[in-house]
């Protein structure tokens, strides 16, 4: 309890500091910083087009999709979902049509950012944003700092297991934090086992105490709660602990524990993310718990089925195995889909090596509870029908993410969804113009914290403050926590074949052995690096691929090389730090093409 | 009304601590650390004092019944210290004076949040 309380000090301090970095400079310096950051960034995004317009001629026309930048693996896919109201707009501006409007970047730019004044109209506020999670809050906080009038709409709907948390969103309470944090448990297990070769005296016995991991998680996640609310509290946001959904274009209904209120608005920003989905087999719902409910269990999972093989079922995989239970990792056809399936399959084999087994081309049938408790699951080979079952103390669902589209009544409203997620344009617009959609209920765009909390900044202020700056959703960098990291960042290789043509690629890729893990004789056999780019001309770099210890970390200023052009000759022009895992990007020299041995001789070689 | 404990000093508070836990039952306790104040009623910590009067004002707001200790850190050089007790102890981890917290708790505020009265009074009325 004792060890909890100090962790959960410590967080506050961090957090308030980091949210004070956050928010201040908007309404203390947006003479002076913002000014430079918005300018900077025009320049940048210019910038890019210029290189895009380069590789496009190198290319031969424009008409593989040209850009490097806005066909990154999630965009690629989704060129067939178009508005038509900006592809007319569109060819106006002598631009050739697009179908899709955030994934020509070229054509985007071309349009101007629609200003409008949406101030004090005859509403209770000038904004509601509906879901208090990273986007809506990041959202939220920015509007008021420009003068808005704001209120912000949060709740959750309990598991079925009946798993509940406060304000935040999915990131804080069932997402990247407590995952971050129980990789951290796993890794640290690890850790204090290598101790022993680099001469600690270790016990030989270490055990993991799951329900003081869950409680120390736990008691960080509240702590953050308690920051946020306070936060909102002193920024003046309105919270509003109630599920909104509308009554017309301009009106919400806010279910809340004390009855209806509705709220009228000039302004929306749905922002409501997503929860887990279940699989339509019996006994999933009564039997099975998913991500929402793994970090908070009220007791150790055992021996855990965690079916689907996305990063989320990767992930908690992973740290289950690190903390010494059992699970078994089921696949219906691929790993990390939308990944680069190289580095997919390697992620795959690493885990397999640390005695992770995976069912692969299985899907389950159905769970029963035993009479000892345990579940019984059935399920089915999809290639060979072949039925089997096996017996499992926990079975988490990872099959995937549902927009939480269903209780916002959006027809009400005129909005327009798809599936269960909401189509937006350049600037986060849905289909009615005042109505606006950030984070993870948009279409077709990246699911990360950092994405939505970055793109409800640049949307309050595009409204409330004097900025056009547009979110670029093109390259974002991003990291499964595997036992084994994965981070990357631009293009798969995949998507750098199918929008610039193999013959048009040069892959540059290598083992690499970290320094640290001679000693305890880790393996080393998975830690690979690669970077996809153009073949001729600059050589700039599509895609940057790590699997390795401290994935995101290495990735991050990457990312921003990257971003800023990046190209073959700089990286390969870039003095490493020794001795490092990051390094080993500036070392990369046998393509793939060249057929050459991509393994190590040794450490230094 | 809220029962109000001064307490002066490490081994004062943690006994008043101690005694609340096993005390009555009502577990709510809010606890104001602040910089001790020398004979003239001068507090050394600017912050504390200007809390204290916002601090007082909303605990109106606070729940019938539940405690509120009011923990008088020391002098300066004391609470200087980095060894200070107050700072090292895992349950009041405390890094800026004044520091209003709820017992064994996440809500807690720290430095010049201890005197915004909205900020104040939504420690002692939170329910989550």
């Amino acid at each position: 309890m004792s060890l909890t309380l100090w962790n959960s000090r410590f967080s506050v301090t961090l957090l308030r500091q980091h949210s004070t970095i956050f928010t201040s400079a908007a309404p203390i310096t947006s003479t002076h910083s913002s000014y430079y950051t918005f300018k900077s960034n025009t320049q940048q995004q210019n910038r890019n087009l210029t290189i895009m317009k380069t590789t496009n001629q190198l290319a031969g026309g424009a008409d593989k999709g040209g850009n490097r930048s806005s066909n990154s693996a999630r965009n690629a896919r989704n060129v067939s979902q178009g508005r038509t109201s900006l592809e007319s707009s569109a060819s106006d501006t002598g631009v050739p049509p697009f179908n899709h409007p955030h994934c020509d970047r070229q054509a985007q730019y071309q349009q101007p950012v629609r200003k409008v004044k949406p101030l004090r109209g005859n509403y209770d506020y000038d904004l509601v944003v509906i879901g208090g999670g990273s986007g809506g809050l990041a959202c939220a906080k920015e509007a008021v700092a420009h003068g808005a009038r704001v209120a912000c709409l949060d709740f959750v709907k309990p598991t079925p297991t009946g798993t509940k948390w406060g304000v935040g969103g999915t990131c804080v309470n069932v997402g990247c934090i407590p995952k971050k944090l129980m990789h951290q448990a796993s890794l640290l297990g690890e850790s204090v086992h290598e101790a022993a070769a680099y001469g600690w005296n270790v016990e030989d016995k270490i055990k993991p105490d799951w329900s003081k991991l869950v409680t120390s998680v736990q008691n960080h996640i509240k702590s953050v709660n308690w920051v946020t609310r306070v936060d909102m509290r002193d920024k003046k946001v309105e919270y509003i602990n109630g599920l909104g959904s509308f009554v017309d274009s301009h009106t919400l209904s806010a279910k809340l524990k004390s009855g209806d209120r509705t709220i009228t608005s000039q302004t929306f920003v749905i922002a409501v993310g997503g929860r887990p989905r279940y699989p339509n087999i019996p006994g999933a719902v009564e039997y099975g718990i998913t991500s929402d409910d793994i970090f908070s269990l009220d007791r150790e999972p055992g021996k855990t089925l965690v079916v689907g093989a996305g990063y989320i079922g990767l992930e908690c995989a992973g740290f289950l195995k690190g903390l010494g239970y059992e699970p078994t990792v089921m696949v219906r056809s691929i790993v990390l889909r939308g990944f680069d399936q190289q580095m997919a399959g390697l992620v795959a084999a690493s885990m397999e090596e640390r005695g992770i087994p995976f069912l692969r081309k299985t899907v389950p049938l159905s769970v029963e509870k035993q009479a000892d408790g345990r579940l019984l699951v059935k399920y089915e080979n999809t290639e060979t029908g072949e039925v089997d079952s096996d017996v499992f103390d926990t079975v988490l669902w990872a099959i995937g993410r549902k927009g939480l589209v269903d209780d916002l009544n959006l027809q009400n409203a005129g909005v327009l969804s798809q599936k269960d997620k909401i189509p937006v344009d350049s600037e986060e617009t849905t289909n009615v113009p005042h109505i606006y959609a950030v984070g993870d209920i948009i279409y077709g765009k990246p699911e990360l914290t950092p994405v939505a909390v970055l793109a409800g900044r640049l949307l309050a202020r595009r409204l409330y403050a004097d900025s056009t700056l547009r979110m670029d959703y093109a390259d974002v960098a991003t990291t499964v926590f595997t036992p084994l990291e994965y981070a990357c960042v631009g293009l798969s290789e995949e998507d750098a074949v199918k929008t610039y043509g193999a013959e048009e690629i040069e892959v540059f890729h290598g083992y690499y052995k970290p320094t640290e893990f001679f000693i305890p004789q880790k393996s080393v056999r998975y830690c690979y690096v690669k970077a996809v780019a153009q073949r001729t001309g600059d050589q700039l770099v599509y895609g940057l691929h790590y699997l390795g210890p401290v994935a995101g970390e290495v990735i991050q200023g990457f990312a921003a090389a990257l971003k800023s052009g990046l190209t073959i000759p700089t990286l390969m022009n870039t003095v490493g730090i020794h001795p490092t895992t990051a390094e080993e990007f500036t070392r990369l020299s046998i393509t793939k093409r060249s057929g050459l041995d991509p393994t190590p001789a040794s450490c230094c070689s | 009304m809220v029962v109000t404990h001064n307490v002066k000093g490490w081994d004062e508070f943690s006994k008043k601590m101690e005694e609340l836990e096993t005390g009555d039952g009502n577990n709510l306790v809010h606890v104001l650390f602040s910089g001790g104040k020398d004979e003239n009623g001068q507090s050394w910590c600017p912050y504390c004092v200007k809390a204290e009067p916002v601090i007082n004002d909303a605990l109106k707001k606070a729940a019938d019944n539940s405690h509120f200790v009011h923990v008088d850190v020391g002098e300066r050089s004391y609470w200087k210290d980095l060894n200070c007790p107050f700072r090292k102890d895992p349950n009041t981890h405390l890094i800026f004076l004044p520091t209003l917290l709820r017992w064994k708790s996440p809500q807690r505020l720290d430095g010049e949040r201890c005197s915004n009265k909205d900020l104040v009074e939504m420690m002692f009325e939170d329910e989550d």
